[in-house]
Order: C-alpha cells, then sequence, then structure tokens
C-alpha cells in the first residue's frame, strides 16, 4: 500500500541546545529541543558551569519540545549530582508535555521543589542576586562549616537513595501486579474452557444416551 | 507459529499437530494475546491441525466471543479446518474460510483510511521523524489531546527498536475505533517465538530492553510484541476517548 506518508524521509538532525550562566551562587541552564533518547544520553547538564561556589541549580525547560524517559533520567541525574554536592535542584517552566511525563512517572515533587534544607528558588531570584550568605542553614549549634556540610551532604545522600529505593520497589510492585492480572485472566480463560469442553462433553454423552448425571436404571 | 501482516492489520495463527490439553493450552493464551493487539482479524490456519473428533471447536467458539467483546471488534476467521471441526462449525456462527489465502484477501478489504507509517533508518534521529509522524495524524485527526502520550510511545518504541534490532524500521499510527495503535516494526527475528505466552519471558524481556518499554507499559491501554512476516512488530494502544463507546 502505498501512501503520501510512505516514502522516507530526511533524517531531521535531533538536536538539544544547552546554555548556561551563574546568577552568584545560582546555576542557571537554558535548555532547548528535543531531550530524548537521541540527544540525551551524551549530555552532561552540570559539568561544564558546575563550580565550587554553586549552590543551586535552575534547569529552565521552557524552550524544551519533548522529553522521553531517557531526557527525564537525564535530568534526574543531575539532580542527584546536585544532591551528592548539597546543591539544590530544581526545574523550572516545565511544558504540558514534561509535566504529565513526571506526574505519570511520580517524579514531580522531586524535579519541582528545591530541597527541604534551602528557601525556595524563586524567593532568592526574586530578592535579587542570591549571595554566599544564602548557605543552607539546617543544622544548628556549634558546628564548624565542614561539618555541616559533610551532614548535609550524608542527608541529601540517604534522602537521594531512598527515592531511588521507593522508586524501584513501586516498580516491583508494579511489575508483579500486571503479571497477577495477566495470570488472571489466562486463568479465567482457561476455566472457561474447561467448562465449555465438560459440557460439551456431557451434552456428546446425553446425545449417546447416557447421562452422567442421571443414571439409569 | 504467529505472524502478524503489518500493513493489512491481520494476524495469521497456524496451529499444527494432534488436538490435545496441550496444545490446547498452548493456544487459547496466544488468541487472546493476538487479539489484545486490535488486528481487524487474527486467521486461524488449521490446516496442519490433527483432530479427528473437532474438539478443537470450542476453544475456537471462545476466542471468537472474546473477539467480539473487543473495542474495536475484531473478527475470528478459521480456515482450513479438517473435516470433523469443519462439520461442527456448521450452525454455529463462526466464520470460516476454504483457504488462509481466501480468508486474507477479504480480510484486507476495505484498506485502512486512518494509518500512515513511515519507513525509519536505524539512526538516533528516526525517533524524532516518528514522533512528527505522529504528532501531525493526531493533529490531522483532530486528536490533539492524544499528542502527548502518542508522541511519547512511538518515541520509546523507535528509541528500543533503534537500540537493540539494529536494522530498518518502519513506524505506524493507526485509528482503529476507539483505540489509537502505535506500532514499530523492524527486521531482527530476535524473539522467542511464544513471547506472549509467558508471563516470567515477558518480564525478563521487559528488563532486557530497559524503561523504555516500562513507560510504554505504564501509558498504554495495551501493548505488546508479535512475530511479523518479516522481523517483529512491538506494538501500543491507547484508548482516545476513554468511557464513549463506539462500536
Amino acid at each position: 500500500m502505498t501512501r503520501a506518508g510512505d516514502r522516507p524521509r530526511e533524517p531531521r538532525p535531533a538536536a538539544i541546545t544547552l546554555s548556561a550562566h551563574h546568577q552568584d551562587s545560582t546555576l542557571v541552564i537554558d535548555l532547548a529541543g528535543d531531550l530524548a533518547a537521541d540527544t540525551a544520553p551524551g549530555l552532561d547538564l552540570l559539568s561544564a558551569a558546575l563550580t565550587r561556589a554553586t549552590r543551586h541549580v535552575v534547569v529552565d525547560t521552557s524552550g524544551v519540545d519533548f522529553v522521553d524517559g531517557a531526557g527525564l533520567r537525564t535530568l534526574l541525574r543531575a539532580r542527584h549530582v546536585c544532591a551528592g554536592h548539597g546543591i539544590d535542584f530544581v526545574l523550572r517552566h516545565p511544558g504540558p508535555h514534561l509535566q504529565w511525563l513526571m506526574d505519570i512517572t511520580g517524579t514531580t515533587e522531586l524535579l519541582l521543589l528545591p530541597g527541604p534544607a534551602d528557601p525556595p528558588a524563586d524567593e532568592q531570584r526574586s530578592g535579587g542576586p542570591a549571595g554566599s550568605r544564602s548557605r543552607p542553614t539546617g543544622a544548628a549549634g556549634p558546628h564548624t562549616a565542614e561539618e555541616r556540610e559533610r551532614l548535609l551532604d550524608e542527608r541529601e545522600h540517604t534522602a537521594a537513595d531512598r527515592e531511588f529505593l521507593a522508586d524501584e520497589r513501586e516498580k516491583l510492585l508494579d511489575e508483579r501486579e500486571h503479571r497477577v492480572t495477566a495470570h488472571q485472566e489466562w486463568e479465567d480463560i482457561r476455566e472457561d474452557l474447561a467448562n465449555q469442553r465438560e459440557q460439551d462433553l456431557e451434552q456428546r454423552e446425553r446425545r449417546l444416551g447416557r447421562d452422567p448425571r442421571d443414571p439409569g436404571p | 507459529m504467529i505472524r502478524n501482516d503489518f500493513d493489512a492489520g491481520v494476524t495469521e495463527v497456524s496451529v499444527h499437530g494432534t488436538w490435545n490439553a496441550e496444545l490446547r493450552a498452548l493456544t487459547a493464551p496466544n488468541l487472546r494475546a493476538c487479539l489484545a493487539e486490535t488486528p481487524r482479524a487474527v486467521l486461524v490456519d488449521l490446516s496442519g491441525l490433527v483432530d479427528p473428533a473437532g474438539e478443537s471447536v470450542q476453544t475456537w467458539r471462545t476466542a471468537a466471543r472474546f473477539a467480539a467483546t473487543r473495542r474495536p471488534v475484531s473478527q475470528l476467521v478459521v480456515c482450513a479446518a479438517p473435516e470433523p471441526v469443519r462439520q461442527r462449525l456448521d450452525g454455529t456462527n463462526l466464520r470460516s474460510a476454504d483457504s488462509v489465502g481466501d480468508a486474507r484477501a477479504a480480510a484486507k478489504t476495505p484498506p485502512w483510511t486512518n494509518r500512515r507509517q513511515l519507513h525509519l533508518p536505524c539512526d538516533l534521529g528516526a525517533a524524532a521523524l516518528a514522533r512528527d509522524l505522529v504528532a501531525d495524524a493526531c493533529h490531522d485527526w483532530r486528536m490533539a489531546q492524544m499528542i502527548i502520550p502518542a508522541r511519547l510511545i512511538v518515541s520509546e518504541l523507535v528509541a528500543n527498536a533503534v537500540e537493540h534490532a539494529d536494522t530498518d524500521l518502519v513506524a505506524a499510527v493507526s485509528l482503529r475505533g476507539p483505540v489509537l495503535h502505535l506500532a514499530v516494526r523492524d527486521y531482527a527475528m530476535r524473539m522467542p517465538r511464544l513471547i506472549e505466552h509467558d508471563p516470567e519471558r515477558l518480564a525478563t524481556m521487559i528488563e532486557q530492553r530497559g524503561a523504555g518499554l516500562r513507560l510504554v507499559g505504564r501509558v498504554s491501554t495495551g501493548w505488546g510484541a508479535l512475530p511479523g512476516t518479516v522481523g517483529k512488530i512491538v506494538w501500543s494502544t491507547f484508548d482516545h476517548c476513554p468511557g464513549d463507546d463506539l462500536s
């Protein structure tokens, strides 16, 4: 069958563009294009721009046309790397497609809310350039700066690990449920078939004059 | 033996051997797996079946009843049935044909009206082309609300094929009653023959093929893989008007 859409098209160059700039301790990354299996795996969102002074990362996705599972993994990986350095990571301006993808994968909170130890990035942005005063202040007491940082690091790590574990468990549960449902369906049809067969045999036996439920004299 | 004719939307199932409990247990779930794909028709080729008592009739009738409850409705056509089966089919409303060839010819008409397909090279840009194909189709068929999930599904299907099959591809989108059907065909034969039959094996396949298909599974109404006339087809269906019965 030949249709208009049947001809091979010229391969469209898959493209993602990234630009990053610092506003004091906040690294703002503007993404545009498709963040998908063809572009996402080789993309390192952070390494080029992350500095020792970076405390916040804001990824602006208003220019992103499409994100698939691989693209989402790239974002989650970047968030994980940030968490490991005690940096909070937040996504801004997701389009409806990305919002939907985050909703169905349960990652909305992870990506849209900044880490609990820090004030929301929006506050800092609206209050002008954020300075070094916005260092996390979650751990009170006579800790040194290094200790405090180490504790925060650890806490972020545990939180991230817990998220990963919860995610994995959910996946496993999903799969098991799927398998159980499928199995139940097969069982149903098998039972159906067995019933039919039994009825059939009964009919045939009745036709032969030997009704099994009513043994003759 | 299962073969899906990708262009016609028809799946042929050949049943070989002597009918017994084992063959029945193998056949019934495979028929269901084929029907789940929402084909126009499933043609059951019985030319290789030995069934002197015609005992297999109940299986074909049950499958036909299941086919009739599907949305969209699929046809089940029993082809080249051996004489004892044919005799017991008389008087039932089960469709039958003298040969698979006859049934095949009948099942292909009328041609699809809402179906588009695109040949794709096996490279990383293929997924982007497939997304455009599907987005254009949804737009033209006035189903803009489907664009977001449909682009994701076809993109994951193509990306998986590019990664694992390493052959050229064809992506297709079709409107089948209340269902939007997305499929990607590749030319790699590497697939267990009865992949839908064994839930354990299906789970393994999902693992091997990574999280992309898991995502497809979460978003789709149904999805699966079938051997094609060449290579294989991985498909996904999506209700575009849930609750609205268009039958």
